[in-house]
């Protein structure tokens, strides 16, 4: 299995990519990003995708597979978007 | 110091005789429809994809690369109607053949034409639809497919998930029958076909289940794909 890089669904059939740079193709059932397609040809980043699916609601995409019982969109998201951290502020001495 | 020079030398002449080892297999040929021309030629030993063209034998003014492969094809388009161009086909490092060709303003050939109605029927024939194994069979992971249908289905006015899968997997015998663009993906044995023509593009995987299909958007996606340049051969299974 592996993990959708723009929404972080974690049970892609296929690596995104082959070794050689290709796409998959797969659609990712949660975001419904194509890889191959939406990004080779019609130019959407993972970062563009990724809030255009957020500001619709983060909602599961796909009409062929079911939504599993337990999918919690938030939780898998956060695995591929990093917190943002405050910067240390440096104490003066 | 010495040692340098020689080693300069002998890499140089390694260069040139790289050069000078590709060789045509055959002359290019030349498919032109309309105002957009199909180039096609095969080398000895891999080389890179380089073609340049223009109005002048003395002026190739337009370039196109393509990938390492021992069978070549370009495809120029949007072109002057009616005009003559020249042409140079050969890799980055070598020229192989110059010649020249004249766009039309018809889409084929009178020729081609003939020859189009022999090999291309415009609707697959009845005997070829009867034989569609089921999508099931055909679909490499049928969950995934109305996702595609609903994707990419209006792309050929499939009425039907079913007759969706039933057109893609046509769309593979036909690359076999007809000679259709074909890429080997040699990481995982995947095969990319596409069709000059209509624009349509599948990827099919390994045991020849689809993977997708549809008709890109932008113009260079096929250059883009990485593979192999391959031929079906219509009894060859992928």
């Amino acid at each position: 299995m592996h993990s959708c890089p723009i929404c972080g669904y974690p049970k892609l059939q296929e690596s995104p990519r082959s070794i050689s740079g290709g796409g998959s193709y797969e659609i990712c059932p949660s975001c419904s990003f194509q890889f191959g397609v939406d990004d080779d040809d019609k130019g959407c980043t993972f970062i563009q995708w990724r809030k255009a699916w957020v500001a619709n609601g983060m909602k599961w995409s796909s009409k062929g597979q079911r939504e599993p019982k337990d999918w919690d969109a938030v939780k898998q998201l956060a695995t591929v978007v990093k917190k943002k951290t405050p910067a240390k502020k440096r104490s003066k001495k | 110091m010495r040692n340098s020079v020689y080693f300069f030398i002998f890499g140089l002449t390694c260069l040139c005789l790289n050069a000078w080892a590709v060789e045509l297999v055959e002359p290019p040929r030349v498919q032109v429809d309309g105002i957009s021309v199909t180039i096609s030629w095969k080398t000895n030993v891999e080389c890179g994809t380089r073609a340049s063209y223009g109005l002048s034998p003395d002026k190739f003014d337009q370039r196109i690369d393509g990938p390492v492969s021992l069978l070549h094809v370009v495809r120029l388009e949007k072109l002057q109607k009616d005009t003559q161009y020249f042409y140079r086909v050969g890799s980055a490092k070598v020229w192989l053949h110059t010649g020249n060709f004249t766009t039309s303003t018809e889409t084929r050939s009178g020729s081609e034409k003939v020859r189009e109605q022999k090999t291309i029927p415009s609707t697959p024939p009845l005997a070829l639809k009867s034989k569609t194994p089921p999508a099931r069979e055909t679909w490499g992971n049928i969950n995934t497919l109305q996702d595609h249908y609903d994707r990419h289905g209006q792309d050929f006015k499939a009425i039907s998930p079913e007759d969706y899968a039933r057109q893609a997997w046509e769309f593979l015998q036909r690359a076999k029958t007809e000679g259709l663009a074909v890429k080997q993906d040699e990481s995982d044995g995947s095969l990319r076909v596409y069709d000059f023509k209509t624009r349509a593009f599948a990827a099919y995987n390994r045991n020849g289940t689809t993977k997708t299909y549809f008709k890109p958007s932008s113009s260079d996606y096929w250059q883009r794909q990485p593979g192999k340049v391959v031929r079906l051969m219509p009894q060859s299974s992928p």
